[in-house]
């Protein structure tokens, strides 16, 4: 993936990478410092990116969470726009996005694909056929459908080629809700 | 909520206002036909950050009679014009929240439909933290209920004023077929 963004504005941080943010002055009251991402990102921001294979794709900015590799599937939940390793699906239909960096601390931020053409993380070696529903079973990764714990807008759009990674084609996808 | 529009365009109307539109095509017969003031066009998607909330996105729609800032609404015509989310029927259909009292279907509004929202709820509901939501009395939230989920929502924080609740949202939908 080579994904370039494509917004008005200039110097956001790389799709790929990580922006380890800037601090604010120490607060005189608490001593208590805060961290907060590189202007012009801003948490939450939706931008649009190309990649020369995979096309127009959408990303937004998120803060980190221990363990999140590139593909990991993450939600994100809280004012802070702090994530957390997608759980097993359990009928919330909550929205989520994939990891494009190892963004592994809640101080830090990156970018996570929420449209376009995306490359997922999923339990290595498993099969996924080709045009299939998907579904979270274990934390941050993707697995095949299962009730309750499929993913809504999202496909997979060939057979996975990698040990560790599936392309998804993704539209503001989110967890699978209520059932009756 | 502050929200500030993000696009290279200038000359948006403010998130939190509503714009009266002007009239074009004039003509004896029939009047003419009210559009949002340049550059605003009827659904357009724009960006704006708040300094509290973070970066959301907005989509410009008619209003409707009753709509107050939080309104959960439909939109399904050509025209853009907004409904009050009706109680929900296993009908697919998105929604947004309303950022003004955009009251007539000859005014044009921002309406929130990614990032932190502050939507209405009945009066005093009490709802938990990380929890679904559905549309049980029509342009409100509440909790979920069966076929009346919203989908793409989720309550952060137990809600701490009489009459909003706060979600995260990426462009909600409410619950489709079940079968």
């Amino acid at each position: 993936m080579s994904y370039t963004i494509i917004e008005a504005e200039a110097a956001f941080t790389p799709i790929a990478a990580v922006d380890s943010g800037l601090t604010s002055p120490v607060e005189v009251s608490s001593g208590a410092t805060t961290t907060y991402p590189t202007p012009p990102n801003k948490l939450g921001m939706i931008v649009r990116a190309v990649d020369p294979t995979y096309g127009l794709g959408e990303f937004i900015f998120l803060a980190g969470v221990a363990s999140t590799a590139v593909g990991s599937v993450v939600t994100y939940n809280n004012t802070s726009f702090l994530t957390t390793l997608a759980p097993a699906g359990s009928n919330l239909p909550q929205p989520i996005a994939i990891a494009m960096s190892a963004n592994t601390a809640a101080t830090t931020f990156g970018w996570y694909q929420i449209s376009g053409v995306a490359q997922a993380a999923k339990t290595s070696g498993l099969a996924l056929a080709s045009a299939a529903a998907v579904g979270v079973k274990t934390a941050g990764l993707i697995a095949a459908s299962g009730t309750g714990k499929e993913i809504e807008g999202a496909l997979t759009c060939a057979k996975s080629t990698t040990l560790k990674l599936v392309q998804l084609v993704i539209n503001r996808p989110r967890m699978q809700g209520r059932i009756t | 909520m502050s929200y500030t529009i993000l696009e290279p365009e200038a000359g948006y109307t403010p998130i939190a206002n509503v714009d009266a539109g002007v009239t074009v095509g004039t003509n004896l017969s029939s009047g003419g036909s009210a559009i949002p003031t340049p550059p605003n066009r009827p659904g357009a998607i724009v960006k704006a950050v708040d300094p509290t909330y973070g970066a959301g996105e907005f989509i410009m729609l008619a209003g409707v009679a009753s709509t107050a800032v939080g309104s959960v609404v439909t939109y399904n015509t050509s025209s853009f014009t907004t409904a009050l989310a009706p109680v929900g029927a296993n009908k697919p259909q998105p929604i947004a929240i309303a950022m003004s009292a955009n009251t007539s279907s000859s005014s044009w509004g921002w309406y929130q439909i990614s990032g932190i929202a502050q939507a209405a709820k009945t009066s005093g509901l009490a709802l938990a933290d990380a929890a679904a939501v559905g549309v049980l009395t029509v342009g409100l939230i509440a909790a979920t209920a069966a076929g009346k989920e919203v989908e793409g929502a989720l309550t952060f924080g137990v809600s701490t004023t009489l009459k909003l609740v706060k979600l995260v949202i990426n462009r909600p939908v409410m619950q489709g077929r079940i079968t």
